[in-house]
């Protein structure tokens, strides 16, 4: 009788985990740490890319437009335009689309380190912006 | 239990697995193929999607500000708005000759020290519209006096423009890069109130912590 329940069970199980499977759409920033998984990082940490925020290079940091809080509105250093908050708590809108947060990160890093930032310190930065 | 029973609750059980197994494998391809292949290609459907809805609009626009004939500029291309409009202004087009606005989409690597560059389609998008519309097309007599003095290089700055210069010379240096509120002459909107849509008449030039302006 025992056999018979589990032989009966598995199939649901099965029909479960795979509907699971089947529903959940990875979401536009999920991509892009999909992304950074392939490139080779094993773990984002949201330390790092806190510290990374705040951290200068030549004078220059995310701070410098962005304020040192994602929540609050920012300001293009040079042409004083507002820059709406990056924190997803406050800003819903942000790091959903994929496209959008491709180039600013490509211009962003360029113009504040000079260079691209590699794929660890995005999904770092990435990780610790989520959850603000 | 007879055999019979065991025989249809078996073949359920089959049944019911490899439909499971079926839809997992289908689940897991879609998931896949939605992060990889198809993605490329939707965002590309999205370009375009947009590349039409912008240009009919654009077109609509156009011809409203013809027949009204108040607007001395073109309506501003969507794109344009939002890949350059988001860090300044988006300038209006006829304010630059087209070769100042080539020069400046070909180096958006350092553009002005910042790095502001775009995906190839996006900016041979840009370049064309602002192509379209620069100061030396067109017939309108106020780009004659934008064109004034430019000779040589073409001139990378709204602001180098001699007409440019002519306009705002006699303001003092305390409104301006001394007014915390528009420290710089390429903040258009800190003053003219309609520079948005491309208008800078006098009439609506507010000048912040001073009040309206009118020579």
């Amino acid at each position: 009788m025992n056999q018979l329940c589990l032989r009966q069970i598995r199939p649901c199980v099965v029909i479960v985990v795979s509907m699971i499977a089947f529903s959940s759409h990875a979401s536009e920033l999920d991509k892009l740490f999909d992304e950074y998984r392939t490139k080779g990082v094993r773990t984002f940490d949201p330390i790092a890319g806190e510290a990374l925020w705040r951290q200068e290079f030549g004078g220059k940091s995310c701070t410098s437009c962005h304020t040192e809080s994602p929540r609050q509105f920012g300001r293009h250093e040079r042409t004083g335009k507002s820059i709406e908050p990056v924190a997803p708590s406050v800003n819903p809108d942000r790091l959903t689309d994929l496209r959008h947060m491709k180039k600013w990160l490509l211009r962003n890093c360029k113009s504040t380190l000079g260079r691209e930032c590699t794929a660890q310190e995005k999904g770092d930065i990435l990780t610790w912006l989520r959850d603000q | 239990m007879s055999r019979m029973t065991q025989f249809t609750q078996y073949a359920i059980g089959s049944c019911l697995l490899a439909l499971a197994i079926g839809l997992g494998v289908f689940g897991i391809a879609a998931a896949s193929l939605d992060a990889g292949v198809t993605d490329g290609a939707r965002a590309q459907q999205e370009y375009d999607k947009d590349d039409d809805s912008d240009d009919d609009s654009s077109d609509d626009r156009d011809d409203e500000s013809h027949d009204k004939g108040s607007y001395n500029v073109k309506a501003m291309d969507a794109r344009y708005q939002e890949e350059c409009g988001s860090c300044h202004l988006a300038y209006p087009p006829h304010m630059l000759p087209s070769a100042s606005w080539k020069a400046i989409m070909n180096g958006l690597d350092d553009h002005f020290g910042d790095n502001a560059e775009l995906a190839a389609d996006v900016n041979r998008r840009i370049t064309a519209f602002l192509d379209r519309n620069a100061s030396d097309r067109g017939d309108r007599m106020t780009n004659a006096r934008l064109l004034q003095g430019v000779v040589g290089d073409p001139p990378l700055r709204i602001t180098e423009l001699r007409y440019f210069k002519k306009e705002h010379h006699e303001i003092p240096r305390r409104m301006i890069e001394d007014n915390p509120e528009v420290q710089s002459l390429s903040r258009c909107d800190a003053c003219h109130q309609d520079a948005a849509r491309g208008r800078f008449d006098e009439d609506e030039i507010v000048i912040p912590g001073v009040g309206p302006w009118d020579d």
